[in-house]
């Protein structure tokens, strides 16, 4: 008895219809979702000339039955929905019913498929949508499908295909995805005679971020401690809600310029969610600059009929039924790892990303195959890969090549002193996870026992520690410090004030003037005292303690300007964010001033007490740390 | 050039030129000292052409002549060798040869070709006794703000008038005055300049060692002020910008003051202020009949409160201040016994000496805690 059925027109009616298949990503993309609905534990992708020639996706699922290998290219033809209820929680990656027919229609297909228990398997063929033969084949348990000549009968699409490193590019960014977020099962992908991606199943996803993206990567990474959030039943008739939220977030010291690090995945769905994004960068703020990123892994469960995914036809967007309450809870539990972890940045500092990436879902690690890193094959060709060779029954043994690691984030290239470009190297896996691996323990909770050894141009404390050298920015320690003793007074609306011998007047801007009218409580309650004076001029009669009357002026123009471009729609709670952060960076330390050894030890037993020791309220990092082993390393002692 | 000086004498001389040195030698030449041998003294000039000073000492001249060396160097060797004569010359290659007992010495230095003029000094305005600048220069320094903008100066209002000097300095929290009385017809109407800060620190130090009958014999140009001390010169270019109009911050209406003794509250506020906001400073000053207790704000360190008796029975009242700012006028203050004038908490307090004829006004601007 075969699964598929074939959904009704009422049911076909409401699932998001729209262009299914527009590069070979796409069909990967189906095809691999496909394998994880069947229930496969290993997955083998080849690839040849970045899709555009061929692929071929073999897995050990559960297989398909000679009637259902017939009826799944069938338009609206699958075995996961049946009727239209089942449309308020999906609980598979697929169901629609529309992935195969149309990759059938625009390609040369050939299917072989063998169901759990069925002796024979079956082979369907079909070019352009025509069916050419369907016949019993020997074949193992699973499916296999080749897609081959993809847009052979859509000239006009074809033409759109970028280069075959882009294609590929974005194949390989699929993989990566899925790949993380299934530690358990194993994936496999080739391009032609080299591995791009081989990833044996592991217990946890920490050892596949350690396979995906290496040690140093995971360094900078802090694990979320699996969170969990309940949400109070709406009605009696309805059951209480969890939303549940785990993976991995980066230390604020890590910023990339763009979102392409950022990986979501919704009850193990790869999804964009503008929702989720922001919950990050909220997460974030005061922690890192405005327009940088950090590099996330974060997977959310819950029921499944709290998240909508029939919004979109390629399925990566969802709707929350509670967006607001899932946005928040990503952000606390976020923000918590963060101000938990206390990560210390590394010296020296990561570089910044060279290029801004475009299009998502596009990753770092995309782009770097893109560029030509995995233009030719390097390693020498297995007994698997020899071309022609069909790729029934893969084996996924260890790679012959020595094992050799692409960095997910390597450091910057040195034209004059490497001129060679490195072209052929391949992101080798690791099985394990080498023990004595210095994990991502460099906490600034030793902040507090440094052992001060003075101060580098008078502006950065140098400082020794058990686990190495610190180098602390004196200026956004201080920052730091007063930002969070003034949000507090803030709070407490006990914001401390000292009055001026004199009023200070100062111009406004009529942009300056409509926004002092905004916000000039919240400008009270942060320690101004300010009066209109006359047409667009104020006077300034108190300032924030701790703000230099040199400052003022400069500080009032500047809360007034930020508020007006930034948070105009921001929350009082933002604004008052931004002008505590404004009235640290007037009030702080500023550098080139020599500080006495007791002023040192003041500052950094603040820094230690405070929430937030690794950046500073703009988000620049306050302290580096130089490791001892990194030292030795150095001096070619170890 | 080659001279003989007093070991003793030219390691003062050169101590005093310190302050004036270029720290940060972005001009090689100004981290020297200009050494000129003329009549029976040699004369050291050093400058970082906002500043200048000039000194001499008696030095019996062999050759007259002049050269450059540099300053750290010469006054760290000089320091250190023993008290007897020293012999110096210049060497052609602009080497400086210092010979004293057994120990021979050749610094490099350079040229004097191109080490900047300083602007000759006019004729004296007025004599000022040695002293009394210095005095007020400890009075008011203390309350110059560090960082110039358009609301503060880096510097105080130097101001002489026919019957004294006035010497006001502001950082737009607090103000500090003082007036000596003096017999000034020359000046006419009135001579205002503002003062440097750096120059007011090395006026000091020249001031209070100069002899105690001795004058000062001060002139000013279009752009610089002059102190001549006879054997020792010192310059500054003027400080341009808007002194703000003190009269208007002095405080005319305080109905209320109270009495204290300077140690007493000072020592309370040491005490109590280790309590304060690091930041901010901030204590309380509650007046109330008897006494001023002083507290400190809440702070998650520890809080603190004492009490310092007075003869007061006005109503009670409560004002915030920076602990730091009044500590530093107690320190400055010469007499035993101050008083605090006071309005309201939202009003400027100020303190003054009690029992003297100086004339000192400190006002302070409160804080809202
Ligand atoms: N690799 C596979 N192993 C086992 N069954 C498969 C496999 N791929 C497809 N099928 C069967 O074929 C059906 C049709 O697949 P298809 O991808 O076209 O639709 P779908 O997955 O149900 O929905 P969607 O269009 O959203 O992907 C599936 O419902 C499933 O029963
Ligand atoms: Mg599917
Ligand atoms: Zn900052």
């Amino acid at each position: 008895m075969g699964k598929i059925r074939i959904l009704s027109d009422q049911i076909a009616n409401k699932i998001a219809a729209g262009e299914v298949v527009e590069r070979p990503a796409s069909v990967v993309k189906e095809l691999l979702e496909n394998s994880m609905d069947a229930g496969a534990m290993t997955v083998r992708i080849d690839v040849e000339a970045g899709g555009r020639r061929l692929i071929r996706i073999a897995d050990d699922g559960c297989g398909m039955l000679r009637d259902d290998a017939l009826l799944a290219f069938e338009r609206h033809a699958t075995s996961k929905l049946s009727d239209a209820k089942d449309l308020l929680a999906i609980a598979t990656l697929g169901f629609r019913g529309e992935a195969l027919p149309s990759i059938a229609s625009v390609s040369r297909l050939r299917l072989e498929t063998r169901a759990d228990g069925d002796s024979t398997g079956t082979r369907v063929e079909i070019a352009g949508g025509r069916l050419l033969r369907c016949e019993d084949v020997p074949a193992p348990r699973g499916t296999s499908i080749e897609v081959a000549d993809l847009f052979f009968n859509v000239p006009a699409r074809k033409k759109f295909l970028r280069s075959e490193q882009t294609e590929l590019a974005h194949v390989a960014s699929l993989v990566t995805h899925y790949g993380l977020a299934r530690p358990e099962k194993a994936f496999l992908l080739n391009h032609g005679r080299s591995t791009l991606l081989d990833l044996p199943p592991v217990e946890t996803l920490r050892e596949r971020v350690y396979q995906v993206f290496g040690s140093r990567m995971l360094e900078d990474l802090i694990e979320l401690e699996p969170a969990e959030r309940g949400l109070e039943a709406a009605s009696d008739e309805d059951k209480p809600l969890s939303f549940r939220l785990r993976g991995f977030v980066s230390a604020p010291s890590v910023q990339k310029l763009n979102r392409n690090s950022i990986y979501l995945f919704v009850n193990g769905r790869l999804i964009r969610d503008r929702l989720l994004l922001h919950a990050l960068s909220a997460a974030y703020y005061n922690l890192m600059p405005p327009a940088c990123f950090p590099v996330a892994l974060l997977f959310i469960d819950c029921d499944f009929e709290e998240v909508d995914v029939n919004v979109h036809p390629a399925k990566t967007e969802v709707r929350f039924r509670h967006g607001s309450f899932v946005h928040d809870f990503v952000r606390d539990t976020v923000r918590e790892a963060l101000i938990a972890a206390k990560p210390a940045a590394a010296m020296p500092m990561p570089p910044r990303p060279p290029q801004p990436g475009e299009g998502l879902p596009y990753s770092e690690f995309s782009q770097r195959i893109e560029a030509g890193a995995f233009a030719a094959p390097e390693t020498p060709a297995g007994p698997d890969s020899a071309p022609g060779k069909p790729a029934a029954g893969f084996d996924l043994r260890p790679p012959q090549a020595p094992p050799r690691r692409l960095e997910f984030d390597p450091p910057v290239a040195r034209p004059d002193l490497d001129p060679k470009p490195v072209l052929h190297r391949a992101p080798d896996s690791h099985s394990l996870l080498p023990d004595g691996l210095p994990l991502a323990d460099a906490s600034l909770a030793s902040l507090s026992d440094l052992h001060p050894l003075g101060q580098l141009h008078d502006s950065f404390i140098i400082a020794a520690g058990r686990d190495g050298l610190w180098i602390i920015d004196q200026h956004v320690a201080h920052e730091r410090i007063l930002f969070e003793q003034v949000l507090e007074q803030q709070a407490e609306g006990r914001a401390e004030s000292q009055r001026l011998l004199m009023p200070l007047v100062v111009r406004l801007t009529p942009s300056q003037q409509i926004e002092f009218a905004r916000i000039a409580a919240e400008m009270e309650r942060s320690g101004f005292e300010c009066e209109p004076f006359g047409n667009r001029t104020l006077a300034i009669k108190a300032v924030p303690a701790g703000v230099s009357p040199a400052d003022a002026e400069s500080l009032v123009s500047e809360i007034l300007d930020v508020s007006e471009q930034e948070l105009r729609q921001a929350s009082a709670d933002d604004l008052r964010r931004g002008m505590a952060a404004s009235i640290a960076c007037r009030a702080a330390i500023k550098i080139n001033t020599r500080l006495d050894a007791a002023k040192i030890d003041w500052l950094l037993r603040q820094l230690a007490a405070t929430s937030c020791p690794m950046s500073c309220p703009h988000g620049r990092p306050i302290a580096l740390r130089y490791t001892t082993r990194e030292i030795l390393r150095s001096f070619h002692r170890i | 050039m080659e001279f003989t000086v007093s070991k003793t004498d030219l390691a003062r001389e050169l101590g005093l030129s310190q302050g004036v040195v270029e720290k940060k030698t972005t001009i090689p030449i100004l981290s020297n000292v200009l050494v000129e041998a003329g009549d029976g003294q040699v004369q050291i000039t050093a400058t970082d052409l906002e500043l200048g000073i000039r000194c001499s000492c008696p030095a019996k001249v062999t050759k007259r002549g002049s050269g450059t060396i540099p300053a750290r160097r010469l006054l760290d060797y000089v320091r250190l060798l023993p008290d007897a004569d020293l012999q110096v010359k210049m060497l052609d290659n602009q080497w400086a040869s210092l010979v004293c007992g057994r120990s021979r010495t050749r610094i490099a230095g350079m040229s004097r070709e191109s080490y900047p003029e300083l602007p000759v000094m006019p004729d004296p305005m007025v004599n000022i006794p040695a002293g009394l600048l210095s005095s007020m220069i400890k009075r008011t320094g203390f309350a110059i703000s560090s960082e110039e903008s358009r609301f503060t100066l880096n510097g105080a209002l130097l101001l002489l008038k026919a019957d004294g000097i006035i010497m006001v300095s502001t950082d737009g929290h607090r103000l500090a005055l003082t007036e000596s009385k003096l017999d000034l017809p020359a000046i006419g109407a009135q001579f205002r300049a503002l003062l440097p800060k750096k120059a007011m620190v090395e006026l000091e130090k020249l001031d209070s060692e100069a002899a105690a009958d001795s004058v000062v014999r001060f002139s000013g140009d279009e752009n610089h002020l002059f102190f001549d001390f006879g054997q020792r010169l010192l310059l500054s270019r003027k400080l341009t910008g808007n002194f703000p109009d003190f009269d208007r911050v002095l405080p005319k209406d305080v109905p209320r003051s109270v009495e204290l003794n300077r140690d007493e509250l000072r020592g309370s506020l040491e005490r109590v202020s280790q309590f304060a906001d690091e930041r901010s400073r901030s204590i309380r000053l509650h007046v109330g009949p008897g006494e001023v207790k002083i507290h400190s704000s809440i702070s998650d360190t520890g809080e603190s409160e004492e009490s310092v008796p007075v003869d007061y029975d006005g109503p009670e009242m409560e004002i915030g201040f920076n602990a730091q700012y009044l500590l530093e006028f107690l320190r400055a203050v010469e007499t035993g016994t101050v008083s605090l004038h006071f309005k309201d908490p939202n009003s400027a307090g100020e303190l003054r000496p009690v029992g003297s004829s100086t004339i000192y006004r400190y006002v302070v601007m409160p804080m809202r805690i």
